[in-house]
């Protein structure tokens, strides 16, 4: 293993060649015995990055992705340093919340079947899954600059759930004009959708709790049902990725820019084209914050319908709303100086501490619930970051399981209805718009989220607050 | 061969072969297509013209923004196409025929959604009498 132990669950990758910092890697012995050496050439090739500020970091559900390794974080010097969408990543935005109920398994279970059925039916899935709504031209010109407020205003969920999301469901730098026709046409049909791939909704059930204090304050308890809503920004935001590879693909040679991997290209954050992505990235983060709102509205009325009482009678409440693939514009700490950062996000979450003026007022004292989905069938968790991790990793933690098995091993193991059939004896059901997905997405192609999240623990970044388990799926 | 698909852990790796440029610009669209859905429950009914003009004159560029924009035009027109014709190839310019037809769920076996199409490991090269193209699409 060429990591260097700095102490538990924590591990360096010192500096060589054009490094310009050392990369740091999250995990136990487990997960970084696992890591591809693709991965920990990307770990490594991000630490070029003109402007980077204390490490490349991998967080421990890291895999190989473009440029950046998926779990990958950057903090970069935001007078001089870089963007570079590759780490972000091209589903911009995708993140994941979670929706509190006041009722428990025994209400729930007999309806599980019934609930999941609806919900696939209300909320479009699957391969290029068209909303029920369609947005028209105007419709989309305001989600790109007002995101969850657009979808509120609308209608969508109550207006208090703004409160409860990172940024309030809107960042003010969106700027419609930096975003192209192409991008627009594909996002008209796809606002209000879940897509497919690893994205889902589910029934959980909190197992069990790790801190009773902090989960009282998230209103949290053992045996509560929850909902959660993984979703991003759809073809909108993959558009936006592809347009501006493209642009900073040639403003490398512009600015003088070198890096290991061209899928790292960047420009710097002050240029026009910098400054040109984060406007038109920003869009796509209002989109898919738009997107979630929307969806748990539907979520909201399609549970209520079934279970015959109103979200509000239900307590239907947003806990929180986390992005794990964006770049935000933060203050850290670094060698003893406040410093303006870009923090690049690639599959990897946000976790402030308390005392970080970014929590809502809810959440000052603990700190912001941070979601971690599981993969499909397996659990999900909710922890809180410390100050530790807004130390190493600028409040950095994982956003999922990772996966560990390429789609055609998982297709050469299980059949799609095996997986649902093995799921449904463990009391997991699953709906699903395509078999080929359910084999793709199986539990054992990904890591042990267990593990994933007792390395954020291991290494003092984050605290295990509760541990969710799944009654009902619905995916793409 | 026409094209096929390479192990990859989180992602859609492919390599397109063929006999000259137009055959590997061919192959490369069946294969994205093929990837979305089975092209052998597809029937090439209906038919659309797309044009790629760029500045670069490199043919791999021509190629990468043809993947680019079919997949564009298989999102937005919801159509997938299993045959292809080039009408016309030369620096920095494609103009292709793709015949395919309406996406319907019930009829077509849907595999895999594609997000993009990236440049990760993107290259296209001859050897041995053949073009090659590999390509990593974002799933």
């Amino acid at each position: 293993m060429e990591f260097k132990k700095v102490s538990e669950g924590t591990w360096e990758i010192p500096k060589e060649g054009g490094m310009l910092v050392p990369g740091r890697v999250y995990g136990t012995e487990k997960i970084v015995e696992r890591i591809e050496s693709g991965a920990i050439n990307q770990i490594k090739n991000v630490a070029y990055l003109p402007g980077i500020q204390k490490y490349s970091i991998a967080l421990p559900d890291a895999h190989i992705g473009y440029g950046f390794p998926i779990g990958g974080v950057a903090g970069i010097d935001y007078e001089k340093g870089v963007v570079s969408p590759g780490g972000i990543g091209f589903d911009i935005n995708c993140g994941v919340r979670l929706i509190k109920t006041n009722l428990e398994l025994k209400e729930v279970k007999p309806k599980v079947r019934e609930i999941i059925e609806k919900l696939f039916v209300d909320v479009p899935s699957g391969l290029g899954s068209k909303g029920q709504f369609r947005a028209n031209k105007n419709q989309l010109n305001e989600v790109m600059q007002e995101g969850a407020k657009w979808a509120v205003k609308e209608g969508f969920g109550w207006s208090k759930d703004l409160e409860h999301m990172e940024e309030n469901g809107r960042i003010e730098l969106a700027n419609r004009e930096k975003v192209s026709e192409k991008a627009i046409q594909r996002g008209m049909p796809q606002l209000g959708s879940l897509g497919s791939g690893n994205h889902f909704l589910e029934i959980q059930l909190v197992e069990q709790l790790f801190d009773e204090r902090v989960a009282e304050k998230f209103g949290l308890s053992k045996g509560q049902i929850v909902l959660m809503v993984h979703t991003g920004s759809r073809g909108f935001g993959h558009q936006i990725a592809s347009d501006y590879l493209g642009v900073m693909k040639n403003a490398m040679n512009k600015y003088g820019i070198r890096v290991p991997d061209p899928q790292l290209c960047c420009a710097p954050i002050n240029s026009k084209e910098g400054k040109d992505y984060l406007e038109a990235m920003y869009c796509a983060v209002n989109f898919a914050f738009a997107n979630r709102q929307m969806i748990m509205h539907w979520v909201r009325d399609g549970f209520s319908k079934i279970m015959g009482r109103s979200a509000e009678e239900m307590n239907l409440e947003l806990l929180y709303d986390v992005a794990h693939n964006i770049a935000k514009i933060e203050e850290h700490n670094v060698e003893g100086k406040r410093k303006k950062l870009l923090v690049h996000r690639k599959g990897a979450t946000r976790a402030f501490p308390a005392g970080r003026k970014e929590n809502p007022k809810a959440y000052a004292e603990s700190g912001h619930p941070a979601i971690i989905p599981g993969s499909m069938g397996t659990a999900s968790w909710i922890v809180v970051g410390t100050e530790k991790g807004l130390e190493e990793t600028f409040g950095s933690i994982a956003h999922g399981a990772g996966r560990v098995m390429s789609r055609h091993e998982a297709m050469r193991r299980k059949k799609g209805k095996q997986v649902q059939e093995d799921l449904m004896k463990e009391g997991k059901l699953v709906k699903a718009a395509s078999y080929a997905t359910l084999a793709e997405e199986m539990p054992e192609a990904y890591k042990d989220v267990d593990e994933v999240v007792k390395s954020l623990e291991v290494s003092g970044i984050a605290k295990k607050i509760a541990r969710v388990v799944p009654l009902g799926v619905v995916k793409g | 061969m026409e094209f096929v698909y390479l192990e990859h852990t989180a992602d859609l790796l492919f390599q397109a072969f063929g006999k000259t440029k137009e055959g590997l610009i061919v192959n490369s669209g069946r294969a994205l297509c093929n990837a979305i859905i089975d092209l052998r429950g597809v029937n090439a009914g209906e038919k659309i013209e797309l044009e790629v003009k760029i500045e670069e004159e490199k043919f791999e560029e021509v190629l990468f923004k043809f993947l680019e924009e079919l997949l564009f035009q298989i999102e937005t027109r919801e159509m997938v196409f299993s045959e292809f014709e080039v009408k016309e190839l030369r620096e920095g310019y494609l103009k292709i025929e793709c015949r395919g037809e309406k996406i319907d769920s019930k009829k077509h076996e849907v595999k895999t959604n594609v997000k993009a199409i990236t440049r990760h490991d993107f290259r296209v090269w001859f050897h041995e009498g053949k073009w090659n193209a590999l390509v990593l699409c974002d799933i």
